[in-house]
């Protein structure tokens, strides 16, 4: 069986689905975080799949952004996170209450 | 033909904004006496963004023609009216923060910075024509935000703020990168060269009868990453915890900016798409009632401010839908021409009502900072007890913001809905017009039992002669908040020009 | 089998697998070195897709310096201990699930039932090789709109520096 553009792009869906769920159950913000990441890089595959079906480099053009973006948002993640660390002093980060509606 | 010249000429008040942000890191950071000197950074801020405001007036006098960077953005009026909206929102914040910084002890230049910075993402994300101009806009003033959510280091209630708005924040932009990828998908079906500009789209969807299944995926998914920017209600968790926790001076400027930037967004993006708004129109209309409903019952219960100013701006984030749902109707009932005014008007209404807003919510945001002591927030209502006595000037400014956030005449916030009624009843919708009139009459209660507490409860022992020391910025920017206040909701007619600049994006 | 639907199946299952594994794991260490396995398995997808270019950023930016950074700050914060037992409430887990599922079988139908359309003006296929050249030239081609949002990267890279510094440094 070839394959097609389809594949990668079902193949993305579900690690996109996965990093949500992931994001929806786990407790610790640097594993959600990490399941953030996971949804992007889903998202750059669909992109990239989409591009070489169109015959259009553009669908790198987005990937490239979206790295860009994804090299933003941890740096400033990850200092948010070491910041609450030093000013709560404890290393139990579960304690960050983050889900109080 | 255009070249890069005439288009960086078409951006420039957004250039000037990031450049004065720079200006501003780079000074405090290398000359120690400008360091010392607290006045200067916001001063040079505040010039920049006058200059940048006055830019904008031009451009919006002399729109530039033809496509700027390939198309990726745009200098309509429209845009140039969000950007004016948000420069006049910048300015208030940055003079409620000099107030604030100095007497939490937080005054650092790279405040100013951001502030300025994140202003200017917002402007792209009024401007933008290409989606993935506007995902990148979304995220400069999106991270601008998570650092200022969490600038007040020493504060835990700060730092978890902040978390719990860049988590929420970044799971949302996953969202709207998805939400690109399917309609950069989905815009091959359509007869073109897949692409992501919203003008060529809008276009080609209105010469077709069903649009492809991946396209309306990916609206859906965008609409997600952008309501949780504005704070919609299915996606509105983070807003209180988030606007409680900020510093103050923050919390308003987020409040005003955030969602300015989230409706100038979702404006466009949805015009683009009124060809099929059969397929989503009324997801659009149900969460505009349930934010409206679902903010206005849960700021009854609230007896922190803070915390009901944040639901109360998910409420008005739902009068803002009313006002996108109405112009984005083009329902069978109606001749072309009535479709017409009423999305033009629908856009003026929507203009206005950003601009009351934004100003009452920065006022309101600013009194709650003129009386904060050094190092003390005020945020309880017992704070509030009896202040028409010990401090009228204070109390009677709260109450034109509270009588304008309830939409009470002789106020702006009076006429911004009944501008949004009117727009609501001219595009035929008649049951949404008819909500949101219930929604602010039960919004009337919240605000008002703000104005009871003030006046006549008795003040608490030792509440007397709270107000912050070095108030000017804050007094100024409150004066000035409530002089618009009551000068354009007697005179509406004055903000016309801003109005009719809005309302001139066409329907593709 | 050709060789590239062999490579596509070992790649997709691995990556599953991987992710799958990252968000069961308690250890976050462990979530970490799941997640580079995963991102390696894209860089792989990409060189599949004739995108080489990207599958070396894909190496050297996020299994080399993202995730570097997220294992320094579980480290640095002494994270490394299996989660805490606390869960969140017992409904949420099965929700999320359902929902999950839901939503991955929604944007599957959307794309499956209606085969992609081919491209109107088919380009010449060295045109989509993902190499250096071809992207610097469409980067900053003024036909095309990535100049702009180029140049606007350079700011939101300002802000996140800016950002780390003031969260992260000791005394301000």
């Amino acid at each position: 069986m070839a394959i097609t553009t389809q594949h990668y792009l079902i193949l993305s869906a579900i690690l996109f689905t996965i990093g949500v769920i992931g994001v929806l159950i786990k407790r610790n913000p640097i594993v959600i975080f990490m399941c953030i990441e996971l949804m992007l890089n889903a998202v750059n595959l669909s992109f990239v799949a989409l591009g070489r079906h169109y015959g259009q480099i553009n669908g790198q053009m987005y990937v490239i952004f979206a790295l860009a973006v994804a090299a933003a948002e941890v740096s400033v993640g990850l200092g948010i996170i070491v910041a609450i660390f030093r000013s709560r002093e404890t290393i139990d980060i579960n304690e960050v209450n983050l889900m109080k509606f | 033909m255009m070249n890069t010249e005439h288009s960086l000429s078409a951006i420039l008040p957004m250039q000037i904004v990031m450049i004065t942000g720079m200006l501003v890191l780079l000074l405090d950071s290398c000359i120690p006496a400008w360091r010392n000197a607290k006045i200067l950074s916001p001063g040079l801020s505040l010039i920049g963004v006058g200059i940048a405001f006055l830019s904008s007036l031009h451009i919006l006098n002399n729109p530039p023609v033809g496509k700027l960077f390939g198309g990726a953005i745009t200098a309509d009026p429209f845009s140039q009216a969000c950007s004016i909206i948000l420069l006049i929102t910048a300015a208030l914040a940055i003079l409620i923060a000099m107030t604030y910084l100095e007497n939490m002890d937080l005054n650092h230049g790279e405040y100013y910075c951001l502030v300025l910075f994140s202003t200017s993402g917002a402007m792209i994300m009024a401007s933008a024509l290409d989606l993935i101009v506007l995902f990148i806009a979304v995220e400069i003033l999106s991270v601008a935000l998570y650092v200022l959510a969490g600038f007040a280091r020493t504060k835990v209630r700060s730092e978890e703020a902040a978390l719990k708005y860049f988590l929420l924040g970044a799971f949302a932009a996953g969202f709207l990168l998805y939400g690109i990828a399917l309609i950069y998908g989905g815009s091959g079906f359509i007869g073109l060269n897949p692409t992501t500009n919203l003008a060529v789209i809008g276009k080609s969807l209105s010469m077709i009868s069903q649009p492809p299944a991946m396209m309306i995926m990916g609206l859906g998914l965008l609409l997600v990453g952008l309501g949780f920017k504005a704070g919609l209600v299915p996606f509105h968790m983070w807003t209180p915890d988030v606007y409680e926790g900020a510093p103050t001076s923050v919390t308003a400027y987020m409040a005003a900016a955030a969602k300015i930037g989230a409706f100038a967004a979702i404006l466009r993006v949805l015009n683009a798409f009124i060809p099929i708004s059969g397929y989503w129109l009324i997801v659009i209309e149900v969460i505009a009632v349930l934010t409206m409903f679902g903010g206005n019952i849960l700021a009854l219960t609230q007896d922190n401010v803070k915390r009901m100013l944040a639901y109360s701006s998910i409420a008005h984030a739902g009068y803002l839908l009313v006002a996108v749902a109405a112009a984005c109707n083009s329902g069978s009932k109606q001749s072309i021409l009535q479709q017409a005014t009423a999305h033009s008007s629908a856009f003026g209404a929507a203009a206005f009502y950003l601009l009351s807003y934004s100003l009452t919510t920065i006022g309101a945001f600013g009194v709650l900072i003129w009386l904060s002591k050094r190092g003390r927030d005020i945020q309880t209502l017992n704070d509030l007890k009896g202040l028409a006595r010990t401090d009228p000037a204070a109390a009677y400014t709260m109450l034109i913001f509270m009588l304008s956030l309830g939409g009470i005449p002789p106020t702006m916030g009076f006429m911004g809905k009944w501008f949004i009624f009117n727009a609501t009843m001219q595009s035929g919708q008649t049951w949404l017009a008819l909500l949101l009139g219930v929604a602010s009459i039960i919004s009337i209660y919240y605000y008002l039992h703000v104005v009871w507490v003030m006046c006549f409860q008795e003040p608490e022992e030792g509440t007397h002669s709270v107000r912050a020391e070095s108030a000017n910025g804050v007094q100024t920017s409150i004066y000035v908040a409530v002089g618009s206040t009551l000068l354009f909701g007697i005179l509406p007619n004055l903000v016309q020009p801003l109005m009719d600049a809005a309302s001139s994006l066409l329907r593709p | 089998m050709s060789g590239e639907s062999v490579s596509f199946w070992i790649l997709a299952l691995v990556s599953v697998f991987a992710s799958i594994m990252m968000i069961v794991s308690k250890n976050p260490v462990r979530s970490a070195l799941n997640l580079v396995i995963t991102f390696l398995c894209v860089a792989g997808f990409y060189i599949l897709l004739s995108a080489q270019f990207l599958a070396a950023v894909q190496i050297i930016v996020y299994a080399g310096a993202i995730m570097v950074l997220f294992l320094f700050v579980i480290m640095l914060l002494n994270l490394g201990a299996p989660e805490a037992l606390i869960e969140k409430g017992s409904l949420q887990k099965p929700v999320a699930v359902g929902l999950g599922i839901f939503f991955v079988v929604l944007i599957i139908s959307s794309q499956a039932i209606l085969s992609l359309p081919q491209a109107v003006g088919r380009p010449s296929v060295t045109q989509y090789q993902g190499t250096v050249e071809a992207i610097g030239l469409s980067l900053f081609d003024p036909r095309q709109p990535w100049l702009f949002p180029f140049e606007i990267t350079s700011i939101l890279l300002l802000v996140a520096v800016i950002g780390a510094i003031v969260m992260a440094k000791r005394k301000v």
